[in-house]
This record gives C-alpha cells, sequence and structure tokens, in this order.
C-alpha cells in the first residue's frame, strides 16, 4: 500500500539521482536531466498557451480541484492578508495553509516526499535555509508567464522570491546618535560597545556575508576577534532584538530586519536602523510542489503572488516586493536592497564554507566560557 | 460506611488479575479451556487492552527514536548503521560542564518551586487563611501564560538596564548600583523555578485533601509538637508525594528550553539543553543526532523512576484514605490566619501578579516600553482587535480545546489503568510497565513528533492531518505525567475499600465507577487540567503535526512572536488565562459539588 508506493518512490528517485549523476558527468554546465514528474508534464504542456488560454484551463481546473494547500513562512496576518486577496480573485479556490520556520516547512515536505506522500502544493521557504535540502525532489521545474517580471538573480528553474529582505544593524534612536553608528564589522570591536550588541545565535547568513566579501582567513580571523572583544550579548531571535532595542535594553542590534524595526519606528518606537558593510540579503522563494495535489489551483496562487495584484499585496505590509516595477511603503528598504554593502547569495556553490562557517560561529561566539 | 472487620477479608481478591479470579467467574464450569482463556472476563480484557494501548504508543515511537540513534539519516532515507550520532553528542568536553550546569539549574529551580508551591499548597487546604479562591486563581497563572512570556517579563522586570524592580529599588534606596540582575543563574534559576509553582502546588493540594486527621491527632496526643507531627507524619505519609513532585521537576528543569535560550544565553551559561538548540538549529534538522540527545534525558529519567518505585514500595505505608469518614480538619490558625495569606500574597505579587501585570500591560501597548504615565497615553485595543480578527484564532481555539480535552481525558484514564495494575495487582514486568510508559517524558517533542509522522504517514492508518495524530501525540507525551499524579492518587486509597466494596457487589465496573473513582477522583481532575493546559503550550508537537484546518494555538502563539508581534503575543497570553482560568474554575467547582455526592 502506502509503504510499496513510497518503496517505488524511493527506488525511482535513486535511478534518477544515478540517472542524473551520469548527464551531469558527461554533460558539465547542462542542467542535469531528470525525468519530468506528472506535474512538470502538466506545466510543460501549458507553455505553448496563450495567455487567455492558458488562464482559462487553470481556472476550470482549479474550479473542479477547489482547494490548494499552501505551506509558508509568513506570519499569522499576513497569510491571511495574502489568502484573502487571493480568494477574492478566485472565490472557487479555498487556501489552506501551514505556517513554520522556513526549517519546520523544509523539513516537513521532505519527510512527507521520501513517505511517497504529496500533500502540498505550493510552499514558500527562506534562502536561509533552501540549499541544505533536496530542492529538485521536492519542488516542480515551472516556467510561469509571472516569474519574468522578477530578476534574474532572484529566481531559478524551481524557485523565484516572493519578496526580499535585508539585515541589517538596528540601534535605538534615543541612545544614539546616527553620527555615532558603527560603519563595517570592524568598528564593532571598539571597547566601547562593550556587552552592548544584542546578537542573534542563529547569524549563519552574517557569517557567510563576511565569508564571500572577505575571504575565509580573514572572516575567521575576524569573528574570533569578535568573539573574544565581549561586547556581544547573545539574544534568540531578531523580533525579540527589536523589541528589546525599542525597549532600550542595549543600543545595538546585530541583525534585524528593517520592515520590523519600521513597523515599530512608525508606531513612535525609538528605533532605526542602518546599513552595515558588509550585510546579508535574503530571499524568499515560492516554489510548486514536484507532485502537487491540485496543480491548476498551484499554478493560480503561485502566478498571483508573483504578479502585479500579489506584490502589492506585499507592499503595503512594509515588505520589499521582488518585482522591482511595484511601489513599496518601505522605500528605503528597497534601496537597501540595491546597495552594494548588501550580499545577495543563495550559497549554492559555498559548500565547505557553510560548515567552517558554522562551527567558527559556535565555538568563537556561541560557546565561548563566560566573561569574568 | 463499611465496618473495619468486613475489610479482613480476602485482601489479595483485588490483586488476582492473574490468578485465582478465574475460578470465582465460573471457568471450572469450563473446564477444557486454558487458563488464560478461562481468565478472561470484560474487565480483564479492558485492562489488557489498555496495557496493550499504552505499550503500543509508547514503544512505538521509542523504538523508533533509538534505532535512530545508530543510523546516519532520517526514516525513509538509505541510513547506514553508525556510532556517530554518540561520538557528536557525547564526545565534546563542553558538554559535561552543561550536563552539570543543567543538573544544578534543575535541582535549585525544582527546590524552589517545590518550596512555595508546597506552602501555598497547605494555606489553602489545611489551614483557616482568607482570600483562599485568590491563592488558588493567581497560582494558575503562571502556568497558563507561555513560557517565552513570562520569560521575557522577567527581562523587563529584573534586566540592570530596563528592569522596572531594578529602577524603583534604585530610585527609592537611592542605591548606585542595580541590585537585581536576571542574566545569572541565579536569575535564570528564579524566572524558571518561580513560574513552574503550579504543578507542586496541585499535587501537594491534592495530598494535603486527603490526610487522614486522626494520624494527626494521635501524634498530637502521644505529645508531638507541630514541627515533630509535620516530620513524622506529614512527611512521611507525602514521600510518594513529595517523590513525584520533585521527579517531574528536575525533568522539567533539564528539558526546558525558554529560560536557558532567552536568559542562559545572554549570561554565557549554556545548559544542556542549549547544546541541543545549538546542535538542532542547523538544517535540515539532525533527528538522529536529537534521538540520541533524548537518550540521556532517557537514562536520568529512568534512574529517577526506579528511585520513586523503590520508594513508594509497600504502598500501605502511604494509604491515606481509609474506611473511616473524615474531612481533613483545617488548622485554626488564630490571628496569624491574616498574616499567613499576607505573606501568600506577598509571595504571589512577585512571582505571578508582576510578570502577569508586564504582559497585561505590553497588550495594551503599541510596543513595550517602561511602564510610565507618558506611556499610558498611547494605550490601544489594536492588539486584541487584530487577534480577533485573526480566523486562525478561533479556529485554532477550538481545535486546541478539542484537542485538549480528548488527550487529557485518554491519558487520564490509561494511566489511571497503569498505575491500579503497578499498586493493586502482582503482574509480573508491572514495574516495566510503569517505566515503559513513563518514558516519554525523557523524548524531546520535535523528536516524537517527527517518529509519528513517519509512522501515520508509512502505516495504513490515515490519521495525518487529522486531529487523531495530535491526539496520539499528546496522549504519548503527557502519560507520563499524569501517570506519575495517578499513582500518587490511588497510593493514598485503601485497599480495603475496594474489597469492601467487592465483598458487597461483585461487579468489578460497578464498583470501580461508585467507590474507587469518587474517591480518586480530585486526582484526576488535577490531571486532567495539566494534561489540557499543556496542550496550549507544547509547540514541538503541532509545529510538526498540525496541519491544513488543525492549527492549534501554540502555533499560532508562536507565529506571533516570530514575526515581532510582542504587544499581539501578550494579548493572546491574557486572553489564554482568562481561558484556562475559566476551564480550571469550572473543573474545581464540578470537583467540590463531585466529592460532596460522594462523601454524601
Amino acid at each position: 500500500m502506502h509503504s510499496q508506493s513510497a518503496a517505488s518512490v524511493r527506488s525511482a528517485s535513486r535511478a534518477l539521482l544515478f540517472a542524473g549523476a551520469l548527464v551531469a558527468l558527461s554533460s558539465v554546465g547542462a542542467a542535469p536531466a531528470r525525468a519530468l514528474s506528472d506535474t512538470e508534464a502538466f506545466y510543460k504542456g501549458l507553455e505553448g498557451l496563450s495567455a487567455a488560454d492558458r488562464e482559462k484551463t487553470l481556472v476550470e481546473g482549479a474550479k473542479k480541484e477547489g482547494t490548494v494547500v499552501w505551506y509558508t513562512t509568513d506570519g499569522p496576518t499576513p497569510t491571511q492578508v495574502v489568502i484573502k486577496a487571493f480568494s477574492q480573485k478566485y472565490p472557487f479556490v479555498k487556501a489552506g495553509f501551514i505556517r513554520g520556520k522556513s526549517q519546520d516547512i523544509l523539513d516537513r515536505i521532505t519527510t512527507e516526499a521520501r513517505a511517497g506522500r504529496n500533500l502540498f502544493d505550493v510552499a514558500k521557504t527562506s534562502t536561509e535555509t533552501f540549499d541544505m535540502y533536496p530542492v529538485a525532489d521536492v519542488f516542480a521545474a515551472y516556467v510561469s508567464p509571472a516569474k519574468t517580471a522578477i530578476p534574474e538573480n532572484m529566481r531559478a528553474e524551481r524557485w523565484s522570491s516572493v519578496f526580499t529582505f535585508v539585515r541589517a544593524m538596528g540601534y535605538n534612536s534615543r541612545l544614539l546618535k546616527e553620527s555615532d553608528l558603527p560603519k563595517t564589522w570592524e568598528d564593532l570591536l571598539d571597547p566601547r560597545w562593550k556587552n552592548k550588541i544584542l546578537f542573534d545565535p542563529s547569524s549563519l547568513p552574517e557569517m557567510m556575508t563576511l565569508y564571500t566579501r572577505w575571504g575565509r582567513e580573514r572572516a575567521i580571523d575576524f569573528v574570533g576577534k569578535l568573539g573574544a572583544s565581549g561586547n556581544l550579548q547573545i539574544r534568540n531571535g531578531r523580533t525579540t532584538i527589536t523589541q528589546m532595542l525599542a525597549a532600550g535594553e542595549a543600543p545595538i542590534g546585530m541583525t534585524v530586519y528593517p520592515y520590523d524595526v519600521e513597523a515599530l519606528k512608525s508606531k513612535g518606537a525609538p528605533v532605526d536602523w542602518a546599513l552595515i558593510d558588509p550585510s546579508p540579503g535574503l530571499l524568499q522563494p515560492l516554489s510548486i510542489a514536484r507532485n502537487a495535489p491540485h496543480p491548476y489551483a498551484a499554478a493560480l496562487l503561485y502566478d498571483y503572488l508573483l504578479s502585479t495584484d500579489g506584490q502589492k499585496v506585499y507592499a503595503q505590509m512594509n515588505r520589499t516586493p521582488a518585482n522591482p516595477a511595484v511601489e513599496t511603503s518601505n522605500p528605503r528598504e528597497r534601496a537597501a536592497a540595491k546597495d552594494p554593502r548588501i550580499v545577495f547569495d543563495t550559497s549554492g556553490g559555498r559548500g565547505s564554507g557553510t560548515e567552517e562557517m558554522l562551527k567558527v560561529l559556535d565555538e568563537k561566539i556561541l560557546k565561548k566560557k563566560p566573561k569574568g | 460506611m463499611y465496618s473495619e472487620k468486613q475489610t479482613g477479608a480476602p485482601a489479595s481478591r483485588v490483586a488476582s488479575l492473574g490468578s485465582d479470579a478465574g475460578a470465582r467467574h465460573g471457568a471450572s464450569a469450563l473446564p477444557r479451556f486454558p487458563a488464560w482463556i478461562a481468565a478472561l472476563s470484560p474487565p480483564r480484557i479492558a485492562l489488557w487492552g489498555l496495557v496493550a494501548a499504552v505499550v503500543y504508543l509508547t514503544l512505538v515511537p521509542l523504538v523508533m527514536v533509538i534505532y535512530g540513534t545508530f543510523t546516519d539519516g532520517p526514516p525513509g532515507t538509505d541510513a547506514s548503521f553508525t556510532f556517530a550520532n554518540y561520538i557528536d553528542a557525547f564526545g565534546g568536553e563542553e558538554l559535561y560542564q552543561s550536563g552539570l550546569n543543567s543538573i544544578l539549574f534543575a535541582l535549585a529551580s525544582g527546590a524552589l518551586s517545590f518550596t512555595v508551591g508546597c506552602f501555598l499548597a497547605w494555606v489553602t487546604e489545611r489551614s483557616n487563611a482568607p482570600l483562599k479562591p485568590l491563592i488558588y486563581f493567581l497560582v494558575l497563572v503562571p502556568f497558563v501564560l507561555p513560557g517565552i512570556l513570562s520569560t521575557i517579563s522577567w527581562i523587563f522586570l529584573l534586566s540592570p538596564t530596563i528592569g522596572v524592580l531594578n529602577q524603583i529599588v534604585v530610585a527609592t534606596l537611592g542605591l548606585a548600583e542595580p541590585p537585581f540582575n536576571i542574566y545569572t543563574f541565579s536569575g535564570m534559576v528564579w524566572a524558571f523555578g518561580i513560574d513552574h509553582i503550579t504543578l507542586p502546588f496541585f499535587l501537594m493540594a491534592a495530598a494535603f485533601r486527603s490526610m487522614d486527621p486522626s494520624l494527626e491527632e494521635a501524634a498530637t496526643v502521644s505529645g508531638m509538637g507541630p514541627f515533630r507531627t509535620f516530620y513524622y507524619v506529614n512527611l512521611r505519609i507525602m514521600l510518594p508525594s513529595i517523590f513525584a513532585v520533585c521527579l517531574l521537576m528536575f525533568i522539567r528543569g533539564i528539558e526546558t528550553f525558554e529560560a536557558p535560550a532567552v536568559i542562559g544565553l545572554p549570561a554565557g551559561i549554556n545548559l544542556f539543553a542549549t547544546e541541543i538548540f545549538l546542535a538542532l538549529r542547523r538544517a535540515p534538522t539532525n533527528y538522529n543526532l536529537a534521538g540520541t540527545y533524548a537518550v540521556a534525558y532517557l537514562a536520568i529519567t529512568l534512574i529517577g523512576v526506579g528511585l520513586y518505585l523503590r520508594v513508594t514500595r509497600g504502598a500501605e505505608r502511604f494509604v491515606m484514605i481509609t474506611g473511616k469518614a473524615y474531612r481533613p480538619r483545617n488548622i485554626d490558625l488564630g490571628p496569624w490566619r491574616f498574616a499567613v495569606t499576607l505573606t501568600s500574597l506577598a509571595i504571589l505579587t512577585i512571582a505571578v501578579v508582576l510578570p502577569l501585570a508586564v504582559v497585561v500591560w505590553t497588550s495594551f501597548m503599541p510596543f513595550y516600553s517602561t511602564p510610565s504615565w507618558g506611556m499610558l497615553g498611547l494605550a490601544t485595543l489594536d492588539n486584541y482587535a487584530a487577534i480577533f480578527e485573526l480566523e486562525e484564532f478561533y479556529r485554532a481555539s477550538t481545535n486546541t480545546l478539542i484537542t485538549g480535552a480528548s488527550a487529557a481525558t485518554i491519558a487520564v484514564l490509561l494511566s489511571l489503568g497503569i498505575a491500579w495494575i503497578g499498586i493493586r495487582t502482582d503482574i509480573p514486568g508491572k514495574r516495566l510497565l510503569d517505566m515503559i510508559a513513563f518514558s516519554p517524558i525523557a523524548m524531546p517533542g520535535v523528536v516524537l513528533s517527527l517518529s509519528l509522522v513517519w509512522v501515520y504517514l508509512t502505516l495504513p492508518i490515515h490519521i495525518y492531518g487529522t486531529l487523531w495524530i495530535l491526539i496520539v501525540a499528546f496522549v504519548t507525551k503527557f502519560i507520563p505525567i499524569s501517570l506519575r499524579i495517578m499513582h500518587v492518587s490511588l497510593l493514598q486509597v485503601h485497599k480495603e475499600l475496594e474489597e469492601a466494596a467487592e465483598i458487597a457487589n461483585p461487579s468489578p465496573v460497578r464498583n470501580a465507577l461508585f467507590v474507587l473513582l469518587p474517591l480518586i477522583l480530585p486526582g484526576m481532575l488535577v490531571g486532567w487540567l495539566y494534561v489540557l493546559t499543556l496542550t496550549f503550550k507544547d509547540l514541538s508537537i503541532p509545529i510538526l503535526l498540525s496541519h491544513v484546518g488543525t492549527d492549534l494555538l501554540p502555533v499560532l502563539i508562536f507565529g506571533l512572536f516570530q514575526s515581532g508581534e510582542l504587544p499581539r503575543l501578550c494579548a493572546m497570553g491574557v486572553l489564554l488565562t482568562l481561558m484556562i482560568a475559566a476551564i480550571a474554575g469550572s473543573t474545581r467547582y464540578l470537583a467540590t459539588r463531585l466529592s460532596v455526592k460522594a462523601g454524601e
């Protein structure tokens, strides 16, 4: 029964991996050939259609399906706002969702896939963890007409970013003037920041940004100094750090989400943010399941989220839409996303660097002996 | 009620699950049947079914977890055999320091929770101090608030830079330095210990409630002072309760994550749980390594249970409820009763009212800021409105209530069965059964959830994606706690009552319903309420097991926390407190009414 089909999926995927490895060996540079899944074959078939025919086909199919299942990293309120907007346009599709962190969602997706159960249609994750999972096994290659509006460095065969984040230095604007702010990571070593910098333990993207910009030696050397400086106070969770900055617990937070800071600032909280060189930019990849149970509705939701309408919904919530033509309510973050100090990197090729920097972060910053 | 003489009748009868009962139920008329079939009677079948259910619920994930610790991949992959997980998990030196920190932390915070909880339980159950319902309500609050909220509240109260209490003390006493620092080992012990007074309170209250006053009177008559009476009589008799509380508190202290993460990390104090958190935040989650850490918890836990079972051997020593009609006597404190109430309220103000006040205050603010008259002008109801606008709130509340109430009911009934077998029968392996049923307490929720995901994704039992899988997970995870509560409750009931009932009426079902059940009802309700409340707080299970439409409140709470909506999270905390207080209030009302009926 199920275990049987799971076994056949497993053996099939093993065969595919093997075939893929052969192809990759013989034709370096070409995308590894994999047999198309039913979902992928269906989308391939749509590619010849005109925009109107395509929409008509999808709408008719989605009416029969009636449901779409979305796994998302969005918070409770944004999820509801986006789904409301979607169901206004397509009232015949009921969108169900699961929310979680990117890691939770990908853990779940890969487990379900290994068990041979196809339960989700669309997933939104984060580049922070994206590349650490067998993406090609669980997400479909999909050419969406909506995808073309997204800059090329923010999309690939199996995903496209819906919006972007930058991570910046947050500060309490009552305790610090803009002119006193550190400009680079090296400035953070200054003894006057003793115990004054709130630092999130999940800072792999920050570490990798240093690694990419500075190279291995310099990055490792610097992280060691930062850990030994006694300037960092470890705080779990960037949103907590932002709240703590607003409350005046410490003057600086490394790093925070500007949209989060802007939301508090607009309510009158004494917080602000600034870029520090270099800082990470993160993508929010949207993907369709390789074996989607509702492929018609999945394509509708996916295309909607990347369309101008969908992008506007995100923009109204202070996010920076991936489509550069869509105005945002947070122009500062949009400008920051284009700033040369920001490194957008999906980390695909960094391999051993990731492992090494994670270890350095653990050993030099998180597990060092308590001071005094 | 029944006289003492009648109960001198066959003592072994109730304890006859495996031996002589066949004859009584007429097996002699069917001589050709094998003994074990002949011995089957409906209650016996029910009992064995119950054993099978508990063993299935607990052993399946346990076996999967232990198997996983010896492989190098998640279930469903071509993982091969390895010892690498054990080397990774226990090879590092720093683990021993953090392990030691964990043990010290668990002991210190457990001692704090126990002392405070036990004192308050004595005040509400055995003294004539006024304002008991208020005390009862306040003790419940820390239990209801999400752990992340109360931990953050303690930072807002006791941080050296922004702590309100520090500011007040510095201003009134004119100190140069803030006197408190939450970011220390004792700060962490305080925040966690004071936040966990509810379980010791409940369990000790149940023990105080069923204390036979004639024992105390006998001690007084033979010339013992109140302190010696307490030491030689009360303390001895309540030993199982005390031991059970300490065991549960110790395990809770070892495995807790919030205080070590929110206070320990900034303080530079790493606990065992911190190490696990750091190891598991790598994607993809290494379930094999997580399971390996769980084995360490399991070992500690089993040692604890072994000790508990040794201490409580010879159940008769702890019996409090006998055939005599009595009602625990409230000790008349005279004028001291006001002092006792004031002390209790002072403790509860510091322990409960202050953090709750921070949460309530923040729930009306656009963002947290040190309370001041100026900020009061910014007060708003937006955070509550935002919660009420979420469709997910209504769905998650309903789901959580259904799941929690079902899981609590099943867990209490199953663990009552296990406890009854352990105390009243001589089945071989009953101690092993207790240990098996108790073992899930050592399993981190994430490990338990993943093994259940896998079991129910691959077995043709289609409960993944329904509320059932959540109920199964919660029952498994919380049987250990309700088992300890039911074990303690049952230890206190003398078996002469059941024996007497059996002579009067040979139907075991009727006797269980009308004699045993009313006597242990207070304990059952405590267990039920406790498990129900835990389902309102546990995130690790729904984060992997909830599916579309089966979302639970902890996932919503975590979502609010993750998306930086602290004031909304606080509003949610206030709503939760009200919800659970309502449930607890009606449970207590029901308990009082039912036990009055049973006493009539």
